[in-house]
């Protein structure tokens, strides 16, 4: 087992999306628990992908090759995980804030979310406040997580968590940011509960905030 | 009062101010010039002076962006600091000393008098002046623009507008031309004017009219105006003529490059046209029909996000060959001091060859050959041979967006008019940056499309060249309106081939499955 698990995670590594889905196939026929395939292969893989391009080994498109691979390889578990009766761990609204049209980060903390177990509601970019609180009444939603890239466009995540603290969900939903001109003190300034710098961190802070 | 002592190469001068403020702001007090790329954010570490006296402790945030070395030179980020009461101030001279190319290929039309034709670069403002009855150019003058105290780029000095209002960016950059105006008409013994013409980035000429910039920086970017039309100010008593704007990112200089390059002519012809610099804009000519598109490559080889990346000027390194087996490292001026746009190309096409980096961008740390492969403050660097520039590992990575941003956007240009690569007949490269760039380097890197070196033609500065058409040529308006009746945007963010193309030409080889 260890070894098909290996062989997972080096083929996620190197962006072998169509060989690791495969992979992953096999493994899920040889009996090998479907959260332990998530776990030990896929997320160990994402994981040191990670640390690598926190360290500049490896780049930008390196990390989607690898994220693509994680995505093919939740096709298969994802409903697996479901019918183990592994509960939801909680539902995130992503999106781009309005007037922004970035979307490649977003899109990596969306794959990375996903493989933490959380439910993702990727609502697209350029996206007005008021739809971020609409999607997170409409999908019972724990967070709202918004990207920003211009700076000229952060003002607008001041207005996600004015119109989230002026709602009725204002107690059930967190609010976290993130985004290159984004930065730890920005989130404090408009009230953020979060700020993360990449996609890692967002899966692995929006995890412990659905109280995990 | 705080008495603040500036020393210059031989020269000391002394200013007084009332009180306390932070330094960035006393050097714009005394018209002391320093780029402040991110605008003032604290964001970037680019704004370092050499700064002794009272000043404020330093904060750790700003003691990150500081080298062993700066901090031991007693550097400081003007962004950061406060003077609190008497200071010395070293502020290092690095005005660019290159002179324009530009390219003209028009016929003459004289006229009484002199002109004045401006370029309004995002970086760089270059203005010459000509006497109208010959066609001659009598004097010229190159200055950085005064506005990068506010944001290296189009967007950071946006934010600050939006933060602070339009009037600092308006007066500052309308006083710059004034200055340089006077410098031309003294060093020509000119005293009357008689014709202006202002080329620049949409973004430019919003700022020298004093018109709302915030529609510009947020879908669906919208400008308040696409010019073509006479400024609302006199410059040498004269109201200057600004030509059309493509769109919001595709300006009147581009307007002008095409102008010049005389596209809009070529009926029987598919061309292409890409301006580099601190945008980057493309202009596809087919038949006679034009496309355009910007892909904000960003300012990376304009040197604010690279290491010891710096404008084409004394100090710079500009190109690196290696010619039998040896590396010739070509500087302006005297000592390297940092390296710019051309010489960043030249670097990395060398480093690429020579395996010190390896397809996938990565520095090898191993490497044994041409230089040194050093720590240089907690990341790996390349130190090229004779000289203390460095190029690290994170400014492979810069580059490597911005060439493929460009790569991209050429690529999807053309897919979307239904063409390709080989069906370029000339190529038409722009820009400040282009004027010294080797087209062998940017094809190895992935800059462009292999296969356009023959067709490339470098034509130096475009905009001043094509605002210099519209001072000499009266023919010159009429295709300026052919141009812009004809031209179609392409816009690339959002379009799922630009994001396919960019991410796989991020690389230096094409991603496999």
């Amino acid at each position: 087992m260890q070894e098909m698990l290996q062989e997972i995670s080096t083929l996620l590594q190197a962006g072998k999306a169509g060989k690791c889905k495969k992979a992953v196939q096999a493994a899920v026929d040889a009996g090998v628990p479907a959260q332990t395939i998530l776990d030990n292969a896929l997320l160990a893989g994402m994981d040191i992908v990670g640390t690598k391009f926190k360290a500049n080994e490896v780049f930008v498109p390196e990390v989607l090759v690898a994220a693509r691979c994680m995505n093919k390889g939740l096709e298969i578990l994802e409903p697996l995980l479901m019918e183990s009766g592994v509960e939801a761990v909680g539902t995130v609204i992503l999106g781009t804030v309005k007037g922004d049209l970035h979307d490649i980060g977003k899109n990596l903390v969306g794959i990375m979310m996903k493989g933490k177990g959380l439910t993702v509601v990727d609502i697209g970019v350029d996206v007005p406040a008021e739809k971020f609180v609409e999607a997170a009444k409409e999908h019972n939603a724990k967070i709202i997580a918004c990207s920003a890239l211009l700076t000229t466009t952060m003002g607008e995540m001041q207005g996600v968590v004015d119109a989230v603290k002026a709602s009725d969900i204002a107690d059930q939903v967190k609010v976290m940011i993130g985004g290159a001109p984004i930065t730890p003190e920005f989130a404090d300034k408009i009230g953020a509960d979060k700020y993360t710098v990449d996609g890692a961190e967002a899966a692995t802070v929006a995890f412990e905030m659905c109280g995990q | 009062m705080i008495t603040v002592t500036f020393v210059e190469n031989d020269t000391v001068r002394r200013a007084t101010i009332e009180h306390p403020m932070k330094l960035s702001r006393l050097l714009k007090h005394e018209h002391v010039h320093l780029d402040l790329p991110c605008g003032g954010n604290k964001t970037c570490g680019k704004c370092k002076v050499r700064v002794t006296g009272h000043l404020s402790l330093m904060s750790d945030i700003e003691e990150k962006f500081l080298t062993k070395e700066e901090l031991a030179s007693d550097y400081r980020l003007a962004c950061h600091t406060d003077v609190l009461g008497d200071v010395t101030v070293y502020p290092s001279n690095d005005e660019s000393d290159i002179l324009s190319t530009v390219t003209l290929n028009r016929a003459f039309v004289p006229s009484e008098g002199y002109g004045l034709a401006i370029d309004i670069g995002t970086t760089t403002v270059a203005m010459q002046l000509y006497d109208l009855s010959s066609g001659q150019l009598l004097e010229e003058s190159l200055r950085a623009n005064v506005q990068g105290a506010y944001g290296a780029d189009v967007i950071s000095r946006i934010h600050y507008a939006m933060d602070n209002g339009h009037t600092v960016l308006q007066n500052s950059i309308q006083e710059q031309l004034i200055e340089m105006a006077a410098e031309c008409k003294d060093q020509a013994k000119v005293t009357n004017i008689h014709k202006v013409v202002i080329a620049g980035h949409t973004v430019m000429l919003h700022f020298y009219e004093g018109l709302d910039t915030s529609g510009i920086a947020v879908a669906p970017f919208t400008p308040f105006s696409f010019f073509g039309k006479e400024s609302v100010f006199k410059l040498c008593d004269n109201k200057p003529y600004l030509p059309s704007c493509m769109s919001a990112y595709v300006g009147a200089d581009i307007t002008c490059s095409v102008l010049a390059a005389d596209m809009i002519r070529h009926s029987d012809r598919i061309e292409l046209l890409v301006d580099l610099g601190t945008n980057g804009e493309l202009v596809v000519n087919h038949y006679g029909r034009l496309y355009c598109a910007s892909t904000a490559a960003g300012p990376a080889f304009e040197g604010a996000n690279l290491t010891h990346g710096m404008r084409g000027g004394k100090g710079a390194i500009s190109k690196l060959t290696v010619v039998d087996a040896s590396l010739q490292v070509e500087t302006i001026g005297g000592v390297a001091t940092g390296i710019c746009g051309s010489g960043v190309l030249d670097a990395v096409s060398v480093m690429l060859t020579e395996k010190i980096i390896d397809e996938t961008g990565r520095i090898d740390e191993n490497y044994k050959g041409y230089g040194q492969i050093i720590d240089y403050d907690g990341d790996v660097a390349w130190r090229i041979p004779g000289t203390s520039v460095v190029i690290t590992q994170k400014d492979i990575r810069q580059v490597q967006l911005a060439k493929s941003a460009i790569c991209a956007g050429i690529q999807t240009l053309i897919e979307e008019v239904g063409i390709t690569v080989e069906d370029i007949e000339s190529f038409y490269v722009a820009g400040g940056f282009g004027y010294h760039m080797n087209k062998f380097s940017a094809s190895n890197i992935g800059l462009f499309p292999k296969g356009l070196e023959e067709q490339t033609q470098i034509i130096g500065n475009g905009a001043l060249s094509g605002a210099i058409a519209l001072l000499l040529d009266k023919e010159a308006k009429i295709d300026e309106r052919a141009i812009i009746e004809s031209a179609k945007e392409i816009v690339l963010s959002g379009n799922k081939s630009f994001s396919d193309y960019y991410i796989d030409g991020m690389l230096f080889e094409p991603l496999g499955d």
